[in-house]
């Protein structure tokens, strides 16, 4: 997807992202210009100059293709943008009040939708199902929980089938475990449908777990944009997320009787992590339909991920990781890359000017894979942390 | 104890009425919702003159009105050119004047309504699909029910109240203009006080039942009567 974005004194934004990229992030701090951002890419600011190309290439030459005949190329692609006029990118957005028409009970909201349903429609069943409203349906607007109702927006959207669906905070009034249930259930969906998806969320961990690409907007401009692990290297480098997250991927171990502890194990490289909960597992984003069952024929092949946030991780300088040492069970070899002193981590207390109230962002690297660890500048000069060190990371996860 | 001619008063009146109320309903709804969106700094300006009706003595309105209706005026000239016959004094004429004297009654309800309607309903039905019309019929008609009986209401409540206009306009033609109040007022003068209390009672009666259902319907507290001055 494509994007260039101008909204007079409010936004100034610009980002070009690889097609693939099913499901887009957006982040930043409060009053950068999210929402603005949103409502402009679906076309809700009328004193916006706005050109987006939501699927890019890949959408342009099908329907170029379906234009016809290959002879006659320059016919075909103007074919093909009176095509695009005629047939535009349907977006919907979903806000965080989640809108739902008063006059008309659940029911009758669904109904609603689907009198314009597109091709990507979801049945009304499905759509339920997947948010978790089925018992709702012939409830009265008034009579929804603040989470119930943005549950049935949700699902109004899918039962109208747009091809670009935002979503605004949407799933702010769910505890946790509900909303990674039914963001994992949105983005096989997504998937599956080929909707593409972009979602505003103040949740780092469930934009870092769900999302293909991130988008960071910083006073109306786009800071980066571009991978989870690149938007979130460049965000914790400049201190802009107080708790930066990083993403581990690795082998789900299945379940087995001889360990009869409640964890997920997820096999990293050779060492086994154990996470209580939120792993997604990149089997569920197969866009097969033979597979959505998730019954997968070879099980020991399914990848997972996991979130880690650098709040969460400690730094160790004994590398003997295969000795449990800590009641911490997660332990991986790591190498120190950098150590970042964001300002906005610093302690402002003109009375002291004592250097060891302040923490520092350490990024560390596993192979491939990138962990952050917030640490006291006091731990650094203890450990006499540099780059280039190898160290082990101990954490903990939900 | 009423007669003919006083059943034909009641009849006009209310064909008046409600002629006028429809026609405000579909000219002043588009009205009231561009205004509810439209910034300018000539909004107050533009606001003012189309409150004007509520101030005014009626009178003042009705000689204006009299002036544009007279066949030497653009105005009167025009519709002569057009039906064959005069503005001044017809039934058409007392249409238009009572258009323009319940105006504010059906904007200010409207108007209020739609800037107090949360216009992300609107975009939300945009998205879903809806194009203008259906957004209107399916979503914000709904939404606003409260608001537009309120303002169906007091225009027809309004326009059956009127005196001055008419009695500027409309002359006394039974049976073309002479409306109630006036036939009221033409039974007073000739000390014909049963049938002028018959009249009076039954208004009284009529615009105190029709207030009541307005005040059941807009049950919110009633909010859209606060921004109207009487």
């Amino acid at each position: 997807m494509e994007f260039n974005i101008s909204l007079v004194n409010r936004i100034s934004a610009k980002a070009v992202l690889p097609d693939s990229m099913q499901v887009v992030g957006i982040t930043g701090p409060s009053g950068a210009g999210k929402s603005s951002l949103l409502r402009a890419l679906a076309g809700f600011e009328p004193e916006a100059t706005v050109s987006v190309n939501w699927f890019g290439e890949g959408a342009k030459s099908i329907a170029t293709a379906k234009a016809g005949s290959a002879t006659k190329t320059v016919n075909a692609i103007s074919a093909c943008n009176a095509k695009n006029a005629l047939a535009p990118v349907r977006v919907g957005l979903v806000f965080q009040q989640p809108m739902l028409f008063p006059h008309v009970n659940v029911k009758g909201n669904l109904a609603l939708a689907q009198r314009h349903a597109g091709s990507k429609a979801l049945a009304v069943e499905h759509a339920l199902a997947g948010c978790e409203c089925e018992h709702l349906l012939h409830k009265s607007i008034d009579s929804l929980s603040g989470g119930e109702a943005q549950r049935v927006a949700l699902a109004r959207a899918l039962v109208n089938g747009p091809d670009v669906l935002m979503l605004d905070e949407s799933l702010s009034a769910l505890d946790a475990t509900l909303r990674s249930k039914i963001l994992r259930f949105l983005v096989k969906t997504c998937g599956r449908l080929n909707i593409k998806l972009i979602m505003v969320s103040h949740d780092v961990q469930d934009l870092a777990l769900f999302c293909d690409g991130l988008i960071s907007v910083e006073d109306g401009a786009v800071d980066a944009a571009g991978s989870v692990a690149y938007v979130m290297a460049k965000i914790a480098s400049q201190g802009s997320v107080e708790n930066p997250c990083a993403i581990l991927e690795g082998e789900i171990i299945p379940h087995s009787d001889d360990f009869p502890h409640p964890f997920t194990r997820l096999n990293v490289s050779g060492n086994i992590l154990y996470a209580k909960a939120t792993v997604q597992s990149d089997n569920e984003r197969n866009t097969n339909n033979n597979t959505e069952q998730g019954l997968d024929s070879n099980p020991r092949q399914a990848r997972g991920k996991i979130a880690v946030f650098a709040s969460e991780v400690s730094i160790d300088t004994n590398t003997q990781v295969n000795v449990p040492s800590s009641s911490i069970l997660n332990a991986l070899p790591c190498e120190v890359v950098k150590i970042y002193y964001p300002e906005t981590l610093q302690y402002n207390n003109p009375q002291s000017n004592s250097q060891q109230l302040q923490t520092a962002i350490v990024m560390l690297s596993h192979g491939a894979q990138t962990l952050y660890a917030r640490v006291s500048t006091l731990s650094i000069e203890r450990l006499k942390l540099e780059p280039g060190l190898s160290v082990v990371a101990r954490f903990k996860l939900q | 104890m009423l007669e003919s001619s006083a059943f034909a008063a009641v009849g006009l009146t209310l064909k008046l009425a409600f002629l006028t109320s429809l026609l405000l309903m579909l000219l002043v709804t588009p009205l009231a919702w561009k205004l509810a969106t439209w910034q300018h700094k000539l909004k107050p300006v533009f606001m003012s003159v189309l409150a004007l009706p509520l101030v005014l003595p009626p009178t003042v309105l009705g000689f204006y009105l009299l002036v544009a209706f007279s066949p030497q005026s653009p105005v009167g000239e025009g519709w002569q050119w057009l039906t064959g016959h005069q503005l001044a004094f017809s039934f058409e004429g007392l249409v238009i004047g009572s258009f323009i004297y319940s105006l504010p009654f059906a904007l200010q309800p409207l108007y209020s309504g739609f800037t107090q309607l949360d216009k992300r309903y609107v975009e939300v039905a945009h998205s879903l699909g809806f194009g203008k019309i259906e957004t209107f019929f399916r979503i914000i008609l709904p939404l606003c029910k409260a608001p537009f009986i309120v303002a169906f209401g007091l225009s027809f409540a309004h326009t059956i109240g009127e005196f001055g206009v008419v009695l500027m306009i409309g002359g006394n033609i039974p049976g073309e203009t002479q409306v109630l109040s006036i036939a009221l007022y033409e039974h007073v003068e000739a000390l014909e006080y049963g049938q002028a209390h018959a009249l009076s009672f039954g208004l009284l009666l009529f615009s105190f039942l029709l207030l009541t259902l307005l005040y059941r319907f807009n049950g919110k507290g009633g909010q859209a009567w606060s921004s109207i001055s009487r």
